[in-house]
C-alpha cells in the first residue's frame, strides 16, 4: 500500500475536525443537499465515462491470454522470418522499412554505437539486382497489461558507402495513465495465491528483429554482428 | 411484551430518523473531494526501462478515498459512543436498547452512503484524468470496469464500512466503559502484532481473503452484529454502574 495512505491520515482526521465545525454553518437540510448535489455529480461522471466511444470493458484474463500470445509468437519469430510470413502473422509488427541500391557486391554491418544488440535475419534474394531492403520487425510489447507497441520507436537505419549502420533510437520516455478496479473489486477477481502481496506483472518484452534482404550475388561482413542466415539456418559472425 | 418490544422498535426508528435527520455530510464530502484532489496526481508508480525505452505508469483508483471513507466512518462511529452523544439520546423518549439499536441504523445508513460515493469517486477520477491526458497515452483496459466487477467493489467498500464501524463503535463502548481501555485496547492490538502477528494476519485473512462475495458479506454482516450486540451489552452493564 502506498505511503501516501498514511501520510493522509493526520489530514484526514483534521479535515473530520474541521466538518464537525462546520456542523455548525450547516443544517441537516443543507447538507443533505449538498450530499444530493455531491451523489449527483459523481452520477453523472459514472454515466459519463460509459458513454465515452472507448473500448468497453475487457475480461480480467485478458492481458495474461494476450502476453501468453506475444510469447509463442517471440519464440516462433526465427520459423516465421523464415517462411517469409513476417507481414502476414498476427502479433508481429513492421516498425519500418527502406530500399537501398548498393554499388558493390560486398555489404558490411556496422556495430551499434550505443551497444545495443540487433538480431538480423538474412535472405538472399533470387535476382542480383543490386538492391537491399532494410525492415524492422517487432513482437508485441506489454508492460503492466499495457500493450504499447503502437509506441515503439524503429532502429535508424543508414546506408554510408558500402556500410550499413544500425542503432537504436535515442532515449525515449512513454508515460502512461493507467486505472485500476479498487482494492475492494479485486478481492472478487479469482482466487488469491500465497504470495497476494506480489502483484502479477502482467508484462513481456517484444523481440525486435532486421530483416535485411541482398541480392543474389552479395556477401555479408557481419563485423561483431549476429546474423542469421534463413536460406541455410546458419549464423554468421 | 409484545406491546413492549413494538414500543421500543418504534423508539428506536423514531430516534434514527431524527439522528438521521440531524447529521452532516460536509466532513464525508470535504474529506472525499480532498482526497480526491490528492489522487489526481496518482496513487502508485510503475516503470521500467528496456535499452533506450523507458516507460512510466501511472496508477489511478479511488484505493485511497475508500480508505480516507474507513478512517472517517471509525471516527464517527466512535463520537456516536461519547457521553454527550448519548445524552442527547436522552432528551427524547429512549431506552439504552433503542439509542443502540438507532445508532446501528445510523451507521449502517452512514456505510452505504459513503460506501456508494467512495466507489463512484473513481469515475470522477477517470472523467479528470481523461479531461487532462486527453485521450493520448491512455490505458483503457480497466478504464470501464465491467458493472459486475464495479457493483462487487461497491457492496465490499459498504460491508468493509460496516465492519470497521461495528468494531469502532465496540472500541468506543470499552473506552466510556471505563477510560482504561481506551490505552489497553490500541495496546493489546499493538502487542498483538508483534507477538502474535501470524494470528493476526490470519484474523484479517479471515477477511481480506475471501474471495466469494455472498461468504464475505456472511462474515462481515455476522461478525458485526456481534460486535454491535457486545457494544449493547456493555452499554446496558454501564447503567447498571451508573
Amino acid at each position: 500500500m502506498n505511503i501516501t495512505v498514511f501520510l493522509l491520515l493526520p489530514l484526514i482526521l483534521f479535515f473530520w475536525l474541521i466538518g464537525k465545525k462546520t456542523r455548525f454553518s450547516f443544517s441537516g437540510r443543507q447538507s443533505k443537499n449538498l450530499l444530493l448535489l455531491y451523489s449527483a455529480v459523481l452520477t453523472l461522471s459514472f454515466i459519463t465515462v460509459y458513454a465515452l466511444p472507448l473500448p468497453g470493458y475487457g475480461n480480467a484474463d485478458e492481458p495474461n491470454q494476450a502476453i501468453i500470445q506475444a510469447e509463442e509468437t517471440l519464440y516462433k519469430l526465427p520459423q516465421i522470418a523464415k517462411e517469409g510470413k513476417l507481414d502476414s502473422t498476427p502479433g508481429v509488427y513492421k516498425l519500418s522499412s527502406m530500399d537501398f541500391n548498393l554499388q558493390g557486391n560486398e555489404l558490411t554491418l556496422s556495430p551499434d554505437p550505443y551497444g545495443s544488440y540487433h538480431e538480423v535475419f538474412l535472405e538472399k534474394k533470387e535476382a542480383a539486382d543490386g538492391l537491399i531492403t532494410v525492415s524492422s520487425y517487432t513482437t508485441t510489447t506489454i508492460i503492466q497489461g499495457i500493450d504499447i507497441t503502437p509506441q515503439i520507436r524503429p532502429p535508424i537505419i543508414r546506408l554510408s558507402g558500402n556500410r550499413l549502420e544500425l542503432s537504436s533510437p535515442e532515449n525515449y520516455t512513454l508515460a502512461y495513465t493507467s486505472f485500476k478496479p479498487d482494492f475492494t473489486a479485486e478481492q472478487f477477481s479469482g482466487p488469491i495465491p500465497e504470495n497476494w502481496h506480489i502483484t502479477d506483472p502482467k508484462t513481456t518484452l517484444g523481440r525486435e528483429i532486421i530483416y535485411l534482404q541482398i541480392p543474389s550475388n552479395m556477401t555479408v561482413v557481419p563485423n561483431q554482428t549476429t546474423i542469421f542466415q534463413l536460406e541455410d539456418s546458419q549464423i554468421i559472425n | 411484551m409484545f406491546s413492549s418490544a413494538t414500543k421500543i422498535w418504534t423508539t428506536a426508528w423514531k430516534q434514527y430518523l431524527y439522528k438521521l435527520k440531524a447529521f452532516s455530510f460536509v466532513s464525508l464530502i470535504v474529506m472525499q473531494i480532498i482526497i480526491l484532489l490528492l489522487s489526481t496526481s496518482g496513487i502508485g508508480m510503475y516503470g521500467t526501462s528496456n535499452d533506450n525505452l523507458h516507460v512510466n505508469i501511472k496508477m489511478y483508483a479511488s484505493d485511497v478515498v475508500i480508505i480516507g471513507t474507513f478512517v472517517w466512518i471509525f471516527v464517527i462511529a466512535f463520537s456516536l459512543t461519547k457521553k454527550e452523544s448519548k445524552q442527547r439520546d436522552f432528551t427524547l423518549v429512549s431506552t439504552r436498547f433503542s439509542s443502540c439499536l438507532s445508532d446501528l441504523g445510523l451507521l449502517v445508513t452512514l456505510s452505504l452512503i459513503a460506501g456508494v460515493t467512495a466507489s463512484l469517486s473513481g469515475y470522477l477520477l477517470r472523467i479528470f484524468r481523461y479531461l487532462v491526458s486527453g485521450s493520448g497515452l491512455i490505458n483503457f483496459n480497466a478504464f470501464k470496469l465491467s458493472p459486475a466487477v464495479f457493483l462487487q467493489g461497491m457492496a465490499a467498500a459498504v460491508l468493509y464500512l460496516l465492519l470497521i464501524s461495528a468494531m469502532a463503535y465496540l472500541f468506543g463502548m470499552l473506552a466510556e466503559f471505563h477510560r482504561i481501555f481506551a490505552v489497553l485496547v490500541p495496546a493489546l492490538l499493538l502487542g498483538l502484532f508483534r507477538v502474535q502477528s501470524q494470528a493476526v494476519v490470519k484474523v484479517i485473512e479471515f477477511f481480506v481473503a475471501e474471495t466469494n462475495l455472498a461468504l464475505f458479506a456472511g462474515k462481515v454482516i455476522g461478525v458485526s452484529l456481534l460486535l454491535f450486540a457486545v457494544s449493547s451489552l456493555i452499554f446496558n452493564r454501564m447503567e447498571v454502574r451508573k
